[in-house]
């Protein structure tokens, strides 16, 4: 017999055939044991397929929660929707109930997850057997982008939602597939609103996201290090603020915290500030040709000679870090870093803290703000009339001022929604929302004011500026080109 | 004569030169098992410490060990549940792919048809595709299937993607396997399901436990299709869980390294029962490719 037709499919089945023939001839006793042998292997190995098919497809029935703590209290999905149920409507004792799914990042360690969470349970409770907002808990931000673009790009947008830029919600508003809410923000809710807040969000003068969470963005000094390096007075200039932290640098503590990791966060509002003092109020529709843009790459770089020196590669534990156990003296996030100043950072630090606006340079354009909407509350276009009165009523729920209030004050965020500053209980807070109304002009930050192209080539650009491969000028160059 | 090779051993051990090759084999040893080991020790360390202590000094011991993080990150994340889902998901996938790999594997390295190194050059070439890129297509697929926020789409999912891998490495064992082994059993009247069930598959094993022990940690960490494709608590995976202490700005580190201290134990469990067979096949791949 030749073995190298083993392998050889158009010769093996003749082989196999003779083979099968001859067996069946020469079918003796002896065999037949043998034959019986194979053939309970074979059944065997069938079951063995039937029972695995038959448990996959048993799986393929949703996963039901193994128990009730499964879900979170605040309105988190307690057993699966059917994925391709169209309208999320529900048949229920009292008549048709409206479904909203809503993929919800202010959950698990978020400072809003508690109150905010408590804001759902309580419209679901009010409108018990009407509507329901069913919440799918998402933490990891990056991932949650991704996944909201992938489902308004297969047509699947969530009911409700948030997007943090304006690009993407331009883009969204493009595709055709959120709903229009001008009539909602003009219409009952429109006095609930911060000043210019919704024009400010409208694409085309049609308002596409709600405008609620705010990024209030000041200036962070710990009084304590700028005493022991003998500033007296806060700086009102960037000229000053280079002098100050000679002295803070002289007194042996970082000047100021930096990072080029992640996206940059802390230094791209650094940026933004200088960008606020060398263009001034429409720095960002003069585009990135401005000289501004240059100039304040410029002071960008120069805050890196008066900072860590693992401010290059450094991500926000670093930035944070030095400033919460004050090994810098100034800082600038959101105002929503507070509550972790007051609960991780050293020892009597809140208590310490000076907030200031920003700075002027040449004598120009001190006292701004930047200040830009996070997070924009978004619906997905609906053809349901009953599913869009439940999207209207959870708008007008969440908007409510004193529910916002008790949100504000839980969490330290800020929102676009008019609520009384009086009753703003965290003091630090109440002096930023002061200075904020003062301030004579306000920019958004530089990632919220740019397209995603630009924001993500940031860091990378900013890394290659320290590092002096590229000049200010190499580095807005480096901006344009990811445009 | 066992008091002179006592004596030459002793001998041995006590040239200058054979002194010196012991301390720099020891030192290299010890080097890369520092190496190796530090970053989990210091993960396990910073799990039993407080935020503000990790702020602090991300290399000082905790001041009081925090067990609490550990209970935060079982209560508070679900991660119980989580780890359910990502053993069944895991091992299912695992196990689809592993049997459809030497399938595909068998059939490219023993059989002789056209357009053989064609599906082979096919299998391979998907390894180098950026998942990400394909979050529309495969969205769309298992959403038109009604696979959506089911278990069973990361298993058939996680089964699919990790198919190039796994048939380049089960290649390389199935066309070092001896076909005279094949043959003998040939002549012994082994038919064809028979040679591959009960003489391919048991022989071949070192390399299927191989690209078994890639697939099951691919299964274990992938996240983005996890947070794709599933939505309710009760199909979560424990890579999500890790993810349930950061949000847009702020982290809460400590749990979430206790968080992945728990998720990483699994996969030290598997690692201990298949060391035998993972180290013995990733050596032999490299040899025999």
């Amino acid at each position: 017999m030749n073995c190298s037709m083993l392998y050889d499919f158009p010769k093996i089945l003749p082989i196999k055939l003779k083979h099968l023939i001859k067996r069946k001839i020469k079918k003796k006793e002896s065999e037949k044991g043998r034959y019986c042998f194979m053939k309970k292997r074979f059944l065997a190995l069938a079951l063995t397929v039937v029972l695995g098919i038959t448990s996959l497809t048993g799986c393929g029935a949703k996963e039901e929660p193994a128990d009730s703590s499964a879900k979170s209290d605040v309105g988190t999905e307690e057993k699966e929707t059917p994925a391709d149920t169209p309208a999320g409507t529900e048949q229920t004792g009292s008549g048709e109930m409206v479904t909203l799914n809503f993929p919800n990042i202010w959950v698990g360690t978020d400072s809003k997850a508690e109150v905010f969470g408590k804001m759902i349970t309580g419209f679901n409770e009010q409108y018990k057997g009407q509507y329901e907002v069913k919440v799918e808990e998402q933490t990891d931000y990056d991932a949650y982008r991704d996944k909201i673009r992938t489902l308004i790009s297969t047509g699947d947008a969530p009911d409700i939602f948030t997007v943090d830029s304006m690009a993407d919600l331009t883009l969204f508003a493009e595709s055709g597939k959120i709903m229009d809410t001008t009539s909602y923000v003009e219409g009952n809710l429109a006095d609930r609103f911060v000043e210019s807040a919704i024009d400010n969000a409208k694409i085309d003068g049609v308002c596409y996201g709600v405008p609620y969470e705010m990024a209030v963005v000041p200036f962070m000094y710990n009084q304590k290090l700028l005493d022991a390096a003998g500033i007296t007075e806060l700086p009102a200039s960037f000229e000053d603020f280079f002098d100050d932290c000679e002295k803070l640098k002289a007194s042996g503590v970082f000047p100021t915290t930096q990072m080029t990791n992640d996206n940059a966060w802390t230094s791209m509002l650094w940026y933004s500030y200088a960008l606020a003092a060398c263009g001034g109020v429409d720095v960002y529709e003069k585009g990135l040709d401005d000289e501004a843009f240059v100039k304040a790459a410029e002071i960008l770089k120069k805050m890196f000679d008066y900072t860590s020196s693992d401010a290059v590669g450094a991500d926000a534990s670093v930035v944070n870090g030095h400033f919460f156990n004050e090994r810098a003296a100034i800082y600038t996030n959101g105002s929503w870093i507070l509550g972790r100043i007051k609960t991780e950072g050293a020892e009597g630090l809140y208590d310490n803290l000076s907030i200031s606006p920003g700075l002027s340079v040449d004598g120009k354009n001190g006292g701004a703000y930047v200040n830009s909407v996070l997070a924009y509350i978004v619906l997905g276009k609906q053809d349901d009339p009953n599913k869009q009165a439940a999207a209207e009523a959870f708008l007008e729920y969440i908007t409510d001022p004193d529910r916002v209030l008790e949100l504000s004050n839980s969490s330290g965020a800020m929102f676009a929604i008019s609520y009384d500053a009086s009753k703003i209980t965290d003091p630090l807070m109440s002096e930023i929302m002061d200075q904020s109304k003062a301030a004579p002009f306000m920019i958004p930050y530089f990632n919220a004011a740019m397209p995603t192209a630009v924001a993500n080539a940031f860091p990378s650009a900013l890394e290659s500026l320290v590092l002096g491969d590229v000049d200010a000028q190499g580095f807005v160059d480096m901006l344009k080109s990811a445009q | 004569m066992v008091k002179t090779a006592k004596k030459n051993k002793i001998h041995e051990q006590l040239t200058p030169k054979t002194v010196v090759i012991k301390i720099a084999k020891w030192f290299l040893i010890l080097f890369f098992g520092i190496y190796t080991l530090f970053p989990l020790v210091w993960l396990f360390v910073t799990s039993l410490k407080t935020n503000a202590e990790y702020f602090d000094n991300p290399f000082s011991l905790p001041a009081v060990i925090q067990f609490q993080n550990y209970v935060n990150a079982f209560s508070q994340a679900n991660l119980g549940r989580m780890i359910i889902n990502s053993i069944t998901v895991s091992v299912i996938a695992t196990f689809i792919n592993i049997m459809a790999a030497a399938m595909a594997s068998y059939a490219i390295s023993r059989f002789q048809f056209k357009g053989k190194e064609a599906i082979f050059a096919m299998f391979s070439a998907g390894v180098m595709v950026p998942l990400n890129a394909l979050m529309v297509p495969y969205f769309t697929i298992f959403s038109r299937a009604g696979l959506l926020d089911s278990l069973n789409s990361l298993r058939i999912l996680y089964a699919a993607i990790g198919l190039p891998m796994s048939v380049f490495i089960v290649r390389g064992f199935m066309d070092s396997f001896p076909r005279e082994i094949e043959e003998a059993a040939y002549v012994d009247g082994c038919g064809f399901y028979g040679r591959f069930l009960r003489i391919v598959l048991p022989l071949t094993k070192t390399g299927l436990v191989t690209a078994a022990t890639f697939q099951f940690l691919t299964c274990w960490n992938e996240f983005v299709y996890a947070n794709l494709l599933t939505s309710s608590p009760a199909t979560k995976t424990i890579q999500i869980g890790i993810r349930y202490f950061t949000n847009q700005f702020t982290t809460d580190y400590v749990s979430m390294y206790a968080a992945i201290v728990i998720a990483i134990i699994p996969s030290i469990i598997g690692y201990m029962l298949f060391q035998e067979q993972i180290i013995s096949g990733l050596t032999s791949g490299a040899v025999k490719g």
